[in-house]
C-alpha cells in the first residue's frame, strides 16, 4: 500500500469570529506550493550557476573579486 | 411582616391569617416583578446592563457603529475612536507553511500588522505576503537592505516577500526578529493598493543582523480582506502577529 505523506498544514485566523482553523492544503493551494516550490529552486539554482560561472572567470582572469571591483572602479 | 433575605420583599408571617393570602402574594409578585426589571434595566437590542451597585443595575444603550467600549468614572460607556489612534484587533501564532490572517473590520482606514520573533525550520528563508489569496502577477515593490555584510537595494515582482534578503529566521540562531506590515486603505475599490513593510534583525554571526525598509504595490481594485504570510516551501515553527486597526 502507498505511504501518503501529509501535505503542508495552513493556518486561517478569522478576526472577526475571532476563530483559527489548522488544516491540510487544499489541492488549489497544494498546487501553487508546488509551483512555489519549483520557482523557488529555479532562481536557487539559476544564482547557484551565476555565482559559480562568476568564480569561474575571475580563477580563469587569475583576478579576485576585489581585485576587479577596483579595475571596474 | 417578614421581609426577605436579599431585596426586602414582604411575606406573610407564620402566624398570618388565610384570607389574606391573595394581598400577600399579590404584594410579593409586585416586588419581584420591580426587582427583577431592575436586574435587567435594557429595553433595546444591543442594550448593555451593567451594576451600580451590589444588588443594582443600569442600562447603557448600544452604541453608534465604530464605538468602542471604555471605562469613565467608574462606569462602562460607549467612546468614539479618535482619529489615528490604533486599535488592537487579534492576536495570533505563525503555524503551518502559511498563516492567513482574514475578516478585517472596514471600521477602520488603515491595517497595521506587528510580527514578532518569527521562526522557520530552516536557517534561510524569504518570508512572502500575499492578499486576497491572489497569486497573480499584481504585485510590483522595491526594498533597501542595509546590514552588518553587506547593504543593497532590489526590486521585482510577482508575489511579494516580506523579506527579499535572506534572512536568518532560522530557529537555530537566537534571533530577535520583527515585521512592520502598514495597509494604507485596504478596504478602498482603487485599482491599486499601496503598502510598507519593515524588517529588523538582530542575531549573532556576521551577516545576520540586518534592516530592511520595502514599499510595494498591489494592483486590483477589491478590499484586501486577506493577508496570507508564508514561507515558500518552509514551515513556521513560531512567532506571535497582532492586527491593529488605524482610524
Amino acid at each position: 500500500m502507498a505511504k501518503i505523506t501529509p501535505r503542508p498544514m495552513v493556518r486561517i485566523h478569522n478576526i472577526e469570529a475571532n476563530e483559527v482553523i489548522d488544516r491540510e492544503m487544499n489541492d488549489d493551494e497544494f498546487a501553487k506550493y508546488q509551483e512555489q516550490q519549483a520557482a523557488d529552486k529555479a532562481a536557487a539554482d539559476a544564482k547557484a550557476k551565476g555565482e559559480a560561472d562568476k568564480a569561474a572567470l575571475l580563477a580563469r582572469l587569475g583576478l579576485t573579486e576585489d581585485e576587479l571591483k577596483t579595475i571596474l572602479g | 411582616m417578614a421581609t426577605t433575605t436579599n431585596y426586602g420583599w414582604t411575606t406573610p408571617d407564620d402566624t398570618a391569617l388565610v384570607k389574606d393570602g391573595a394581598s400577600a402574594i399579590r404584594t410579593l409578585g409586585t416586588s419581584v416583578d420591580t426587582s427583577v426589571k431592575s436586574l435587567n434595566p435594557g429595553t433595546t437590542a444591543g442594550d448593555v446592563d451593567y451594576y451600580t451597585s451590589a444588588t443594582a443595575k443600569a442600562r447603557l444603550a448600544i452604541g453608534t457603529t465604530g464605538q468602542v467600549l471604555t471605562v469613565a468614572g467608574g462606569v462602562p460607556s460607549w467612546s468614539t475612536i479618535a482619529a489615528g489612534a490604533y486599535t488592537s484587533l487579534a492576536t495570533g501564532s505563525l503555524s503551518g507553511s502559511t498563516t492567513s490572517i482574514t475578516g478585517f473590520s472596514s471600521a477602520y482606514r488603515d491595517l497595521y500588522i506587528r510580527v514578532v520573533s518569527p521562526k522557520v525550520t530552516t536557517t534561510i528563508v524569504n518570508p512572502r505576503m500575499e492578499f486576497n489569496n491572489d497569486s497573480g502577477a499584481k504585485y510590483i515593490y522595491c526594498n533597501a537592505y542595509a546590514g552588518d555584510a553587506t547593504t543593497r537595494a532590489n526590486n521585482g515582482t510577482g508575489t511579494t516577500p516580506v523579506n527579499y534578503a535572506q534572512g536568518t529566521l532560522g530557529n537555530t540562531v537566537a534571533n530577535s526578529d520583527t515585521w512592520f506590515i502598514y495597509i494604507p486603505e485596504y478596504s478602498a475599490t482603487d485599482n491599486v493598493k499601496i503598502w510598507q513593510a519593515k524588517q529588523a534583525t538582530y542575531a549573532a554571526g556576521a551577516g545576520n543582523t540586518y534592516n530592511l525598509v520595502q514599499d510595494g504595490m498591489y494592483m486590483s481594485a477589491s478590499a484586501i480582506t486577506t493577508v496570507r504570510l508564508f514561507l515558500g516551501s518552509q514551515t513556521f515553527n513560531g512567532g506571535s502577529y497582532t492586527v491593529f486597526g488605524v482610524k
